[in-house]
C-alpha cells in the first residue's frame, strides 16, 4: 500500500504540462535515434545530457527515460521494414518482422511490434511498482557464477542441439564468441586477437556487425533477383492497426511469457538484447505454430518485442536501487544521475522519493504517449516502402555506412561493415544461421568474464556453478533447454527440428 | 546493362561449390583465431582459464564446424543435384550493386574525401547508372540527401561525420 | 632525456602564455572520454563541460564523445591520430601513461600534450556494511586469518585497484586474491552483496551503498584525511575516515589524477588557451561542487608542475610493474 501512495505522489510529480512536454519531446527524439542504425539509445542519452544540466533531476530523468522508450520503439521500425535493426535489442524482431513486411503485411507487423512492446513496457513498470523492494534484494544475490548462469541460460534457450546442420551452428556461434574476445581482456588486462592492428584494440563492435550482416547482407540478397523489394507493396490502411489491436489478446500466452522473461533479464541483469533472443527462442520452442517461425509469424514479432521493452523498463530498478545498470542505456543514465548529484543505491528510495516515484510514474505515462505516437507513424513508415527501390536501396546503404561510422568514428568500422555484409549474404545463401553469431557477440565477452571470475573465486573448480540453489537451478534449466530437442525426441510424437536460426523452408 | 546475352538460369556457382567456398573461408577464420590465441597461454591455470583459453577453443569450434560442413558439402547427396546457387545474371547484378558501394568507401576513406563527398558520389552514380533517373532529379535528390544528413548529424545531433578537404575549403565543420 | 625535453618544452610554454596573442577555438571542441559512459572519467569531462557552458567560458559548443574501448586505449589512440588538432581535448586518468606499460597499445603518453591535472581521486578500503571488521587493524588480521583466501574485488586488471592489492599483499605479508570486474560499481555490488570480502573503490563509486550501510570504509590511502564536509551517514563524514598509513598499513599515498590533454604538436597559443580555460573552470562553483560531491581532492597542476608529476608517477608505476612482471614484452 505504501508503494501505491508513493506512486500517486509520483503521478503528481510526473503529470505536469512541462513534464508531459518533455516526454513527447523525448519520445520523438528517441524514435529518430532508434530508427538510425548505429546511433542507439545510449548515444541518445549522451547527446541529451548536456541539456539536462540546467534542469532539476526529476525533469532530467523523465526526458532521458522517455527518449529511451522512444528509441526502443523506433528500433523495431527499421528491423521490420528493411531488416536493419535500429537498436541492438531489435535484432530478434527482424526474424519474423521482415518476412511479414515482405509479404505486404508491414502495417500488421509494425502494429504487433508496437502494441506488444507497450504491453511489455507496462508489465515491466507494474513489476517495478509492486516489487521495488524484494526485486532489488534479489538482484543482490547475484555473483559471477549466477551471472554466467544467466547468460548460459539465455544462450541455451536460443540455440538448441538437433538442428539440420549442427556444424553450421557451431561455425556461427564460434565465430561470434571469437569476435567477442577481440580487444582488451578484463581479467588479464592483455590485448587479444588484435594482430597488431590498433583499430582492433577497442574490439569488434556488435553494432557494426549487425549493420553489415543484416542491413547490407539483406540488400545484396535482394539485389540478386530484381531491383525491388520482393513482394513489399504495403497496403496502408489505418484499419489494419485496429484489426491487429483486436487480434493481439489471442497471443496472451506469448505476451505474458515474454514479459516475464524480460523482467527477469532486466532485473538479474542480462540486458534487453539477450532477453529478446531468449524470448524468441522460447516462443519458437513452445509455440503451437513453431513451424511458421522465421516465415512471418506474428508471435515471432510479439515475443522479442514484449521481452525487449519489459527488460528495458525493469532494468531501471537495479540501476536505481543497487547501482547495477541492467542495460547499456541504464549505464549512461546512471552517469547522468551522478552528474545531477544523486547517488544510486538503496537510499535513493528513501531520500529521493519524488525523484524515484516521479520517474516510475512517468514510465507509465511516457510509454502510453510513446505507443500513441508510434502508432500514428505506422502508415507513414509503411509508406516509405512505396519509394522506388532504386532510390531507397542507395539510401539504405548510406544510412548503414553512416550508422557504422557513428558507432565509434572509426573508418575501419566501415570496411568491417562491408565485409560483414558479404558474410551475411554468403551465410544466407548457404543456410548458415546468423543469429547464434549475433547472440554470441552480445553475451560472449560478459559470459567469459563471469566464467573466469567464478573460477578465480572458486579456485578453478567447476563446482562453482552448482554451489547454491539459485545458480544450480539456472544451470540445470539451461542444460535441459539445450538438450530439449533430444529429450523431447524420447517422448513420442512431439519431435520438431530446431535449428539455431529461424527455420526456413527446406527443399 | 546488357541483360540479354546470357540465359538467366545459367549457373556460375553451384550450390556445392559455394558450400565448399564458405566452409573453407570459415576454416581460415578459425585457424587465424587459433593462431591469434596462441600469443597467450591457452591452458587451464590454477585459477581457471588463461587469457588464450577461450579464443583458442572458440577457434577450434569454428575449425571443427567448418571441417564438418566441408565434408557434408562434398559427401552429402543433398548438394549433388542441388539447384544453382548463383547464376551469372545474379552475379552481374550483385557486382553492379557492390562496385559503387566499394567506390563509396574508397572515395570516402582511401581518398580521404569524407563521408559526405562519398555519399554524394555514390548516390549520383547509382541513380544515374542503375536507376536511370534524369540528371536534374538525380542532382536534386543526391544533394538533398547530403544536406539532410549534414543538418541532422552535424547541426542537430552534434555527431560529426568524417569530413575531407572539400568541407574544410567550404569552411564547414 | 625525454624527461628533459618535456621540461624544456613546458618551460618554454610558461612565459609564452603572457606574450602570445589570443587563440580561440574556431569550431566545436570535442571532449574525448577515454572510459565507459557513466564512469568517473565521463563524469569528469561532463563536469568541465557543465562549468564551461554555465559560465560561458567558451564561445564554441562542446561535443562529448565516448571512446573507452580497450580500457581507454581507443580514446588515446584517437587523440594521437589527431596530431596538431587543437579542437580535441582528451580526458583521462593515469591510464594515459600506465596503459602502455602493460599492454601493447599504439600510443605512449608522449604522443599527447597534457594540459592540466584537475582533480585527484582517492582510494579507500571498503568491507561489507555488517562485517565485524571495524578498522584497518581488524582488516589486516582478517586477511591473515583467511590464509591466502581473502578476496578483493576491483575494476580492471593491471590497473590501480590490482596494484593497490599487490601493495597491500606486500605490506600485510599475506596473499590476497584479486578478482577483476569491468567497473568499480560492479565490484561494489559484489562486496555489498557479501560475495567477495573487500574492494578499494573511489568514494563516488561506493557512496550510495555507504549511505545505506551496505558497505563501510576502513581507511584512505592518503597522507591526510579527506576534506571536511557534511555528514554522509548519520555519524560520519568523509573526513572521519582515518588514513591507512596512520593505521599501520604501509602505503602512504595512492591517488588517481584526472588529466585533460590535447593531441601532440598543437600550437602553443592553443595550449595557453586551454590552460587558462581549465584554470577558470576550477574556480567555478559548479566545479567546486563536483569535487566536493565526489569527495575527490581538488588540486590543479599545470605546465611544469604537471610534467614533473607525470614523470614521477610514471617512474613509480614502472618500478612496481617491473616487480610484478607486468611490463609488456
Amino acid at each position: 500500500m505504501d508503494n501505491f501512495n508513493d506512486l500517486m505522489h509520483g503521478f503528481q510529480v510526473a503529470l505536469t504540462g512541462y513534464h508531459i512536454m518533455l516526454m513527447v519531446a523525448g519520445v520523438l527524439f528517441g524514435i529518430l535515434v532508434g530508427v538510425l542504425p548505429g546511433l542507439g539509445a545510449p548515444n541518445g542519452v549522451t547527446l541529451l545530457i548536456p541539456l539536462t544540466f540546467s534542469m532539476d533531476p526529476v525533469s532530467a530523468i523523465i526526458l532521458l527515460a522517455s527518449m529511451y522508450w522512444g528509441a526502443l520503439f523506433g528500433g523495431s521500425t527499421t528491423s521490420i521494414l528493411f531488416n536493419i535493426p535500429g537498436e541492438p535489442s531489435s535484432v530478434a524482431t527482424t526474424f519474423d518482422g521482415h518476412p511479414m513486411a515482405k509479404q505486404g503485411r508491414a502495417t500488421e507487423a509494425l502494429s504487433y511490434a508496437f502494441l506488444s512492446a507497450a504491453f511489455g513496457a507496462l508489465f515491466g513498470v507494474v513489476v517495478i511498482t509492486l516489487l521495488a523492494g524484494p526485486a532489488a534484494t534479489f538482484a543482490h544475490k547475484f555473483s559471477s557464477p549466477e551471472y554466467f548462469a544467466v547468460y548460459f541460460l539465455a544462450f541455451c534457450c536460443f540455440v538448441g542441439l538437433g538442428g539440420a546442420s549442427p556444424f553450421k551452428t557451431l561455425v556461427s556461434a564460434g565465430m561470434g564468441f571469437s569476435l567477442a574476445a577481440v580487444g582488451m581482456d578484463t581479467i588479464s588486462g592483455s590485448l587479444r586477437l588484435t594482430y597488431g592492428l590498433p583499430e582492433l584494440v577497442k574490439g569488434v563492435s556488435f553494432l557494426v556487425a549487425v549493420i553489415g550482416l543484416f542491413g547490407i547482407g539483406e540488400l545484396i540478397a535482394t539485389m540478386e533477383d530484381r531491383l525491388e523489394f520482393r513482394g513489399v507493396r504495403a497496403r496502408v490502411s489505418p484499419r489494419d492497426v485496429f484489426k491487429t489491436m483486436a487480434a493481439l489478446p489471442s497471443y496472451w500466452v506469448a505476451l505474458i511469457r515474454s514479459s516475464l522473461v524480460g523482467c527477469w533479464m532486466g532485473i538479474t541483469p542480462g540486458g534487453p538484447t539477450a532477453a529478446s533472443f531468449m524470448s524468441y527462442g522460447l516462443a519458437r520452442r513452445f509455440s503451437p505454430r513453431a513451424d511458421n517461425f522465421g516465415k512471418g509469424e506474428p508471435e515471432g514479432v510479439i515475443s522479442p518485442e514484449a521481452a525487449d521493452h519489459s527488460a528495458g523498463t525493469s532494468a531501471m530498478l537495479p540501476m536505481l536501487a543497487l547501482g547495477i545498470p541492467g542495460s547499456a542505456t541504464a549505464a549512461v543514465m546512471m552517469g547522468g544521475l551522478m552528474i545531477w548529484g544523486l547517488h544510486p543505491g538503496p537510499m535513493l528510495f528513501v531520500d529521493q522519493k519524488s525523484f524515484v516515484w516521479g520517474l516510475i510514474a512517468s514510465m507509465y505515462v511516457a510509454n502510453v504517449v510513446a505507443v500513441l505516437i508510434v502508432l500514428f507513424t505506422v502508415p507513414l513508415f509503411a509508406a516509405i516502402l512505396r519509394i522506388p527501390f532504386a532510390i531507397i536501396a542507395p539510401l539504405i546503404v548510406v544510412v548503414c555506412f553512416v550508422g557504422a561510422w557513428t558507432v565509434s568514428s572509426s573508418p575501419f568500422d566501415l570496411w568491417l561493415a562491408f565485409v560483414f555484409g558479404l558474410i551475411g549474404y554468403l551465410f544466407k545463401k548457404t543456410d548458415y544461421p546468423i543469429a547464434p553469431l549475433v547472440l554470441a557477440m552480445v553475451i560472449g565477452d560478459k559470459a567469459e568474464d563471469a566464467f573466469r571470475q567464478s573460477m578465480i573465486i572458486h579456485s578453478g573448480s567447476l563446482g562453482a556453478f552448482w554451489s547454491n540453489w539459485l545458480c544450480g537451478t539456472l544451470m540445470t534449466l539451461a542444460l535441459v533447454l539445450l538438450f530439449w530437442p533430444l529429450l523431447s525426441r524420447l517422448v513420442p510424437h512431439r519431435s520438431k527440428a530446431i535449428a539455431g536460426d529461424a527455420p526456413r523452408a527446406r527443399e | 546493362m546488357e541483360h540479354q546475352d546470357l540465359p538467366a538460369g545459367r549457373a556460375l556457382v553451384t550450390r556445392r561449390a559455394l558450400e565448399v567456398i564458405v566452409a573453407l573461408l570459415a576454416l581460415a577464420f578459425g585457424v587465424s583465431i587459433i593462431l591469434g590465441a596462441l600469443e597467450y597461454h591457452v591452458g587451464w591455470g590454477e585459477r581457471g582459464p588463461e587469457p588464450g583459453y577461450f579464443p583458442f577453443w572458440m577457434g577450434m569450434i569454428v575449425v571443427i564446424g567448418s571441417i564438418g560442413a566441408l565434408f557434408q558439402a562434398v559427401l552429402s547427396p543433398r548438394f549433388a543435384d542441388a539447384p544453382t546457387a548463383i547464376t551469372a545474371d545474379q552475379a552481374r547484378r550483385i557486382t553492379a550493386f557492390l562496385m559503387p558501394m566499394l567506390g563509396f568507401l574508397v572515395v570516402a576513406l582511401l581518398f580521404k574525401m569524407g563521408l559526405y563527398v562519398g555519399m554524394l558520389a555514390y548516390m549520383l552514380t547509382v541513380m544515374l547508372w542503375q536507376g536511370r533517373y534524369r540528371l536534374p532529379a538525380t542532382l536534386a535528390f543526391s544533394f538533398g540527401t547530403v544536406i539532410f544528413f549534414y543538418f541532422v548529424f552535424e547541426r542537430w545531433l552534434h555527431v560529426p561525420l568524417l569530413k575531407g578537404p572539400l568541407e574544410a575549403w567550404l569552411g564547414l565543420h | 632525456m625525454r624527461k628533459l625535453a618535456l621540461l624544456a618544452c613546458a618551460a618554454a610554454l610558461l612565459p609564452a602564455s603572457v606574450a602570445l596573442a589570443e587563440w580561440k577555438p574556431s569550431k566545436p571542441v570535442e571532449f574525448v572520454v577515454t572510459a565507459g559512459a557513466g564512469g568517473g572519467t565521463d563524469i569528469f569531462a561532463r563536469a568541465v563541460q557543465a562549468a564551461v557552458q554555465k559560465n560561458n567560458l567558451m564561445s564554441q559548443p562542446i561535443i562529448v564523445t565516448i571512446k573507452g574501448g580497450g580500457s581507454g586505449a581507443e580514446g588515446y589512440v584517437y587523440g594521437k591520430s589527431a596530431e596538431g588538432d587543437p579542437h580535441k581535448l582528451v580526458f583521462g586518468t593515469h591510464n594515459m601513461y600506465v596503459l602502455p606499460l602493460a599492454a601493447k597499445v599504439a600510443f605512449t603518453h608522449k604522443d599527447l600534450t597534457p594540459i592540466a591535472a584537475m582533480v585527484f581521486d582517492e582510494f579507500l578500503i571498503w568491507v561489507k556494511g555488517d562485517s565485524p571488521i571495524k578498522d584497518s587493524k581488524g582488516f589486516v588480521e582478517a586477511v591473515k586469518a583467511k590464509g591466502g583466501q581473502w578476496k578483493m574485488a576491483g575494476a580492471q586488471s593491471k590497473d590501480s585497484d590490482e596494484l593497490i592489492t599487490k601493495l597491500l599483499d606486500k605490506s600485510i605479508g599475506a596473499k590476497i586474491i584479486y578478482v577483476p570486474f569491468k567497473s568499480g560499481g560492479e565490484a561494489d555490488v559484489q562486496v555489498s552483496g557479501g560475495h567477495l570480502d573487500s574492494h578499494v573503490n573511489n568514494p563516488a563509486e561506493s557512496v550510495g551503498n555507504w549511505k545505506a550501510g551496505k558497505v563501510r570504509p576502513l581507511c584512505v590511502f592518503n597522507r591526510e584525511p579527506l576534506a571536511a564536509g557534511p555528514k554522509v551517514t548519520e555519524t560520519q563524514s568523509w573526513a572521519d575516515i582515518p588514513t591507512c598509513k596512520s593505521q599501520g598499513i604501509g602505503i602512504e599515498q595512492f591517488q588517481q589524477p584526472r588529466i585533460a590533454s590535447l593531441p601532440g604538436k598543437v600550437p602553443a597559443e592553443a595550449v595557453t588557451f586551454y590552460q587558462d580555460l581549465l584554470r577558470k573552470v576550477a574556480e567555478t562553483p559548479e566545479w567546486k561542487d563536483y569535487v566536493a560531491r565526489t569527495a575527490q581532492t581538488g588540486r590543479v597542476l599545470i605546465g611544469g608542475d604537471l610534467s614533473k608529476f607525470i614523470d614521477e608517477d610514471y617512474a613509480r608505476f614502472q618500478t612496481v610493474f617491473k616487480e610484478q612482471g607486468w611490463l609488456v614484452q
